[in-house]
């Protein structure tokens, strides 16, 4: 910082030197832009479900819903406990039925609404991408996805 | 008291002009607050690997602070420290026990719960936590991503927050 007075030692009126300031900001500027990561990044709660078992030791509900996305982009659903079902969506237009599934889970919580959560699995060729696409397509309408482990 | 400066000339048809440098100082001191405050909120708290690209999804929810495992296409890394080699996404044969559990993840895994047990009875206002970022390249088969989280979810991390972009 530079402190000039003018006239006399006496003198209170000084001029504060800019420049270096504006150097050090326009470093520091640079420095964080270049640096910053511009993806806004967020997350998808989800949890462990063993084979066999839906991951938690609260009250089983009425039924469990198993979700399954195949290589042949077909998602097979099983429905376990008070109804017992298993039905196979088709792709629809060489993609995943992801609508299809979501009127399905949606139909099973309204005739069993203690039905809380669901276990997605996939085959272990399928993306990891694809497994996220249906955890999107069924967030608002189940408040658990839990994913199949081993 | 910072004095202003304007554009001067010393004499009327002078070319010595001096740059207005106060307001410049101020829109700088705005913009270097406003990255610092975007650096503490969080949202740039997950930095994904070069070359990784993460599903794109529909999520208003952000990263809370948890140990992150990243699956890229090469390597298997927890807190950005290399864990176990993949190739292709895949893990090399042997590095699969006969139960599908990646065995150096499961060490680390393991370390990491051992040591946030440590801290939880040495101190009693941290629990030991069961959440973990999965930070997974959308590109990686299913089958790979299945063996992390269940190596995650045996030593106890079973609330798993995976990873994505934000879509707009």
């Amino acid at each position: 910082m530079h402190v000039g007075s003018e006239g006399g030692g006496a003198s209170q009126d000084f001029d504060l030197n800019l420049a270096p300031i504006i150097d050090c900001f326009t470093v520091l500027i640079t420095f964080m832009l270049a640096s910053a990561s511009f993806l806004a990044i967020g997350v998808f709660d989800s949890g462990a479900a063993a084979d066999g078992a839906a991951g938690n030791d609260q009250k089983p509900a009425s039924i469990r819903v198993d979700a399954e996305l195949t290589p042949k982009k077909d998602i097979v659903l099983r429905v376990e406990g008070k109804t017992k079902f298993t039905k196979s969506l088709a792709a629809k237009d060489g993609d995943w039925n992801f609508p299809a599934l979501v009127a399905e889970v949606s139909q099973l919580r309204k005739s069993w609404p203690d039905t809380q959560g669901m276990i997605l699995n996939a085959d272990k060729e399928v993306q990891y991408g694809e497994v996220v696409r249906a955890m999107e397509a069924l967030k608002t309408h189940i408040p658990s996805v839990l994913l199949r482990g081993l | 008291m910072i004095k202003k400066k304007g554009f001067k000339s010393k004499m009327s048809g002078g070319s010595d002009v001096a740059l207005q440098i106060t307001s410049m100082a101020d829109i700088f001191t705005i913009i270097l607050v406003f990255l610092l405050k975007s650096f503490s909120g969080g949202t740039m708290a997950v930095a994904p690997s070069e070359g990784v690209k993460l599903p794109v999804a529909m999520t208003d929810k952000s990263s809370p602070p948890a140990p992150v495992i990243e699956i890229s296409e090469k390597a298997i890394q927890v807190e950005n420290t290399f864990v176990s080699p993949l190739a292709g996404f895949r893990f090399p044969a042997g590095e699969l026990r006969n139960d599908g559990i990646p065995q150096a993840l499961d060490g680390v895994l393991d370390k990491q719960r051992k040591r946030q047990e440590l801290i939880a009875k040495a101190n009693a206002d941290v629990a030991v936590d069961a959440k973990i970022m999965i930070l997974a390249d959308q590109r990686a088969p299913y089958g790979t991503v299945r063996s992390v989280i269940s190596a995650a979810a045996l030593h106890g991390f079973t609330d798993f927050k995976l990873v994505v972009v934000q879509k707009e």
